[in-house]
């Protein structure tokens, strides 16, 4: 209700919009494949391995990487009032320069892309397709927001510390816990606020700990020297 | 002889009526002894009424009447004051040649003659009392008392105010005579006391009276005189005497004192001087008594602990460094004796390390018991420090798993056949004890793991010493811990007995049944237990097994009968629990032939040899199927025992080794055991039961956050795991992470999700 007084944008517009995309009109004649899909994302200028790409995916709840429906491809652009290619590449620049700058839209972003990465008929993101979101989310230059800090390479140590402990799976808890912790260790990177009876999850309490001996370990080795 | 009496007064002459009352009233003040006949009584009790009443003759005006008579009386009242005031100098000046008893004495004369006096002459002067005076006090006046409170207070007011220091001096002199151990006068100091009471006047209400004199003149100094004495001959005994000599010391002054408010003083001093005198002898020096209880403790001094504890529970906190140090030495000494037996070495039995641990709480239990009343507190720090050394010593080292394991093991060796507690009674009496360790064990469910193992096998093996034992014991479990922890303890018994009942009916059926000679000859006798799955700590067997022929015959027998009672039921044999006799009737140097005692499978083993003499290793193992690990130690028993013999001779049994049946067999005992626990057995049963108890805590972990989390909806995690944490601690304690891990485990299954600031909630 929200979005259609909102927008007030025609939906037949939309909706030309969104048959110019589809592969298969007959077989499939509400859905955009990734061929449409990538086209689409080109003529509105947004590259497929950014931060933007994804948040394109919430706007439109694509069902997987690279998939639109028309009911959330109608819906997403009537709430903001785009209807056509042009204003919808300026939306998604606008978006662009948001998501660093704003932490809501981007933990939006960041937890839909969960289920959106998901291999069919799995509950838990595979390794390999979390490290490389995280790389997309945790650094500069795809649109994403730093976790690497002067004093602490927090990104890598993350993924070399997961590699430690066998590559393990990431539940949707991690995966969204991991984002708040990301936040957490940006306002103090010497964990006062962490507990070890606080809520956060196994994984990061044992990162957390990794993270004490490593520093301890440097600090010790530049005691040496 | 009576005093001359002067001639009777002109009722309205104020000079005239004095002169007559004060000669009477000195005679009632100095010569009272003498006698006061009834006539000058009278006459002067007359003067003082006329007096009162002239003007009310002369005037005939009322109003005029009530204020002469007001007037009147008031002189008459001021010059009694007066005459007091004269008489109580002339008092004061003749005790200034006394001192010490002397002045006690004295002042005791004079104020007894005195108070009497003054009933005389209150009665005397009744009529003002009742009239004047009374007026007086209605309209408010203060200081206007009646006749005889006049006397106390002139008394009070001009010779008390002057004489009670030395007054006091002489009394605190004798208490301390008496204190350091002379006989005293204590009559005197008692009358003292009373007549320091009796002058206790309330001025708002003089129909009552205070105990402020007696209080600021008398309890004040003496406290303070029994604070000097205390305090420099405490502090003299100190240094002379060790601190067991002070504490008699300390003690018996308390009671001493307590028995001199009795004596001569005035209760109401009572609570004082007892704070003082525990001040002074208790508090004064705690430190150096506590300083004592260490030594004492180490010494078990009983006694002397008692007394310690009898003085510092009197004084504001003083026991509470004395409960610490308590604690930590019941520690101290539940890790020692624990090191002692682990000084033995692996091969300990449980009964020595229960009896360790029982011994050093049995004797500082007594303690707490006798030295320190049963205090609740000590109670409770006997039992944290206990709490401590049975769940947290140098044999648990490798986890707190040991000490419900190894108690569940002694338990097991008294109830089984065999043991050493021969009276009912007393092991009854060793079970409660075992309660009491069990009372501390943090892992309950330890206990209860390997308690349940071993009682399937008394039950199984029908090794039980006694039912009622064996019932004794799961009552006090029950009794402790709940039905749930011993549910399934309680269905196994009933299976036991179910069981019993079923072998009777399958008896009756097998008569009835329709065998042939053949069948009726090879019967097997034959026992059957039927034991539920989800009670019963049983696994199915481990290794591949071909019963005898004989065996399957039976087995498949009691299945038919038992398959037609209860249709749809699974049987499982477990035959590594199975045994049974066999008779050696082939060696031929007894009369009675042997009878050896064997499990199912050496029974399968040896009665391949009733075809053949001779057999391999793969023989034997093709017609059996047992796993090498099975096979091999069970004829390496019978080798042992010379059953068989294997060749080549000495070697280990092994695919290239062959067996021969021993013809020349020998045996003191007709009956021979061969069924003996096989090392390795034990080994993964313990290594199995520690594997289950993992499971089992992480079940209960996650039913316990399910549970909760039904019921709440939504929640902290801090509260969850909190509660988690409350749920189940009488089972186990459950530690934080693991707590945590289960937590995401049920995320995971999408019992729970997370949401925003850390809440947890319920996913329907």
């Amino acid at each position: 209700m929200y979005f259609q007084q909102g927008g007030g944008v025609p939906t037949p517009a939309l909706n030309q919009i969104f048959d110019k995309y589809r592969e298969s009109p007959e077989e499939n004649p509400d859905g955009i494949g990734i061929e449409g899909a990538m086209r689409y994302l080109g003529d509105i200028e947004v590259e497929l391995d950014e931060v933007t790409c994804l948040a394109i995916a919430e706007l439109l709840q694509s069902p997987s990487m690279g998939e639109f429906t028309r009911e959330g491809f109608v819906n997403g652009w009537r709430s903001t009032g785009c209807d056509t290619v042009e204003k919808m590449a300026a939306h998604a620049a606008n978006l662009r320069a948001r998501i660093p700058t704003e932490p809501d839209l981007f933990r939006r972003v960041y937890r839909f892309t969960f289920p959106l990465c998901l291999v069919q008929g799995q509950r838990n993101l595979q390794f390999e397709i979390a490290v490389e979101q995280w790389n997309l989310f945790f650094t500069p230059p795809k649109g994403g927001v730093a976790w690497n800090t002067r004093t602490t390479p927090w990104l890598d140590w993350w993924v070399e510390f997961l590699e430690g402990r066998g590559k393990r799976p990431v539940n949707k808890d991690l995966w969204q816990q991991v984002e708040v912790f990301m936040r957490k260790c940006h306002e103090d990177e010497e964990f006062g606020w962490w507990s070890e009876d606080g809520a956060w999850p196994g994984a990061i309490d044992d990162f957390v700990t990794w993270v004490r001996e490593r520093r301890g370990k440097a600090e010790g080795a530049m005691e040496v020297e | 002889m009576a005093p001359r009496i002067p001639p009777t007064p002109h009722k309205d002459d104020l000079g005239e009526t004095w002169a007559f009352l004060q000669s009477g009233i000195e005679n009632v003040m100095v010569k009272l002894d003498d006698g006061v006949d009834m006539k000058t009584y009278m006459a002067l009790y007359t003067a003082v009424h006329n007096f009162c009443t002239s003007h009310k003759a002369v005037s005939g005006q009322a109003i005029q009447a009530q204020r002469g008579a007001h007037l009147l009386g008031e002189e008459l009242y001021k010059k009694l004051g007066e005459y007091l005031s004269g008489y109580l100098e002339n008092v004061y000046t003749q005790s200034t040649s006394h001192a010490e008893e002397a002045l006690l004495g004295f002042y005791m004369r004079e104020w007894s003659r005195y108070t009497t006096a003054a009933k005389y002459i209150n009665h005397l002067f009744r009529y003002l009392n009742r009239h004047w005076v009374k007026r007086e006090i209605d309209e408010g006046k203060k200081s206007v008392y009646d006749v005889y409170t006049l006397h106390l207070v002139r008394w009070r007011d001009d010779f008390f105010k002057n004489v009670h220091e030395k007054v006091m001096d002489a009394v605190l002199n004798l208490v301390e005579k008496q204190r350091n151990g002379e006989t005293i006068e204590q009559s005197q100091i008692k009358s003292i006391v009373d007549s320091f009471v009796s002058l206790g006047l309330d001025e708002a209400d003089p129909t009552k009276s205070t105990l402020d004199v007696y209080r600021s003149f008398f309890a004040k100094p003496f406290l303070a005189a029994t604070r000097t004495y205390y305090e420099e001959e405490s502090r003299q005994f100190v240094a002379e005497n060790s601190v067991v000599e002070y504490m008699k010391k300390a003690e018996a002054r308390l009671d001493e004192e307590k028995a001199r408010v009795g004596l001569y003083l005035h209760p109401d001093i009572a609570k004082h001087l007892t704070e003082t005198c525990l001040d002074v002898l208790v508090t004064a020096h705690s430190e150096l008594l506590r300083d004592e209880f260490q030594p004492l403790l180490d010494n078990e001094r009983q006694e002397d602990l008692a007394r310690m504890y009898r003085l510092l529970s009197r004084i504001k906190d003083g026991l509470d460094p004395l409960r610490t140090k308590f604690e930590a030495h019941v520690r101290k000494a539940g890790l020692a004796a624990v090191e002692k037996v682990a000084a033995e070495g692996e091969s300990f039995e449980p009964k020595m390390y229960v009896d360790a641990l029982l011994s050093v709480h049995t004797r500082y239990h007594s303690l707490v018991k006798e030295a320190f009343n049963g205090e609740s507190e000590f109670v409770r720090s006997l039992d944290n420090a206990c709490r401590e050394f049975v769940n947290r010593n140098k044999i648990c080292k490798s986890g707190s798993t040991k000490t419900p394991e190894l108690l569940a093991r002694y338990t097991d060796s008294l109830l089984k056949k065999g043991s050493k507690a021969a009276e009912e009674s007393e092991l009854e009496e060793m079970l409660v004890q075992i309660m009491t360790v069990f009372k501390y064990i943090e892992d309950k469910d330890v206990f209860q793991k390997f308690y349940s193992k071993m009682l399937a096998k008394r039950l199984v093996h029908v090794s039980s010493v006694s039912d009622d034992a064996e019932t004794s014991m799961i009552s006090k479990l029950k009794e402790a811990c709940g039905f749930e922890y011993t549910n399934k303890l309680q269905r196994m018994f009933q299976d036991i007995q179910i069981s019993k009942d079923l072998n009777a009916s399958y008896k009756d059926w097998l008569d009835k049944s329709f065998l042939d000679d053949d069948d009726r000859k090879k019967l097997v006798d034959s026992h059957f237990q039927i034991l539920g799955t989800g009670f019963w700590p049983l696994n199915a067997p481990s290794t591949d097994f071909l019963a005898p022929p004989e065996i399957v015959k039976t087995a498949e027998r009691f299945q038919k009968f038992y398959f037609d009672k209860h249709n749809g039921r699974k049987l499982t044999w477990l035959w590594q629990l199975c045994k049974g006799e066999i008779k050696a009737n082939y060696i031929k140097n007894t009369k009675v032939p042997y009878t050896f005692q064997v499990s199912t499978y050496q029974m399968g083993i040896l009665l391949l040899f009733n075809e053949s003499d001779t057999l391999t290793y793969p023989d034997i193992q093709k017609a059996t199927t047992l796993t090498p690990e099975i096979l091999d130690p069970n004829l390496s028993i019978f080798l042992k025992a010379k059953v068989l013999t294997i060749s080549p001779e000495g070697s280990k049994p092994g695919p290239g080794s062959t067996f021969k049946l021993n013809y020349n067999f020998k045996n003191k005992k007709i009956k021979v055991n061969l069924n003996i626990q096989i090392k390795s057995e034990q080994k993964v049963e313990t290594d199995d039961t520690h594997k289950t108890i993992e499971e089992d805590r992480k079940l209960l972990l996650q039913s316990a956050i399910v549970r909760i989390m039904k019921s709440r909806k939504k929640m902290k995690h801090v509260q969850l795991v909190q509660e988690v944490i409350h749920q189940v601690k009488s089972r186990f304690p459950p530690q934080v992470p693991d707590i945590k891990k289960n937590i995401e485990a049920l995320m995971e299954k999408d019992y729970i999700e997370r949401l925003d600031g850390d809440e947890i909630a319920y996913i329907a």
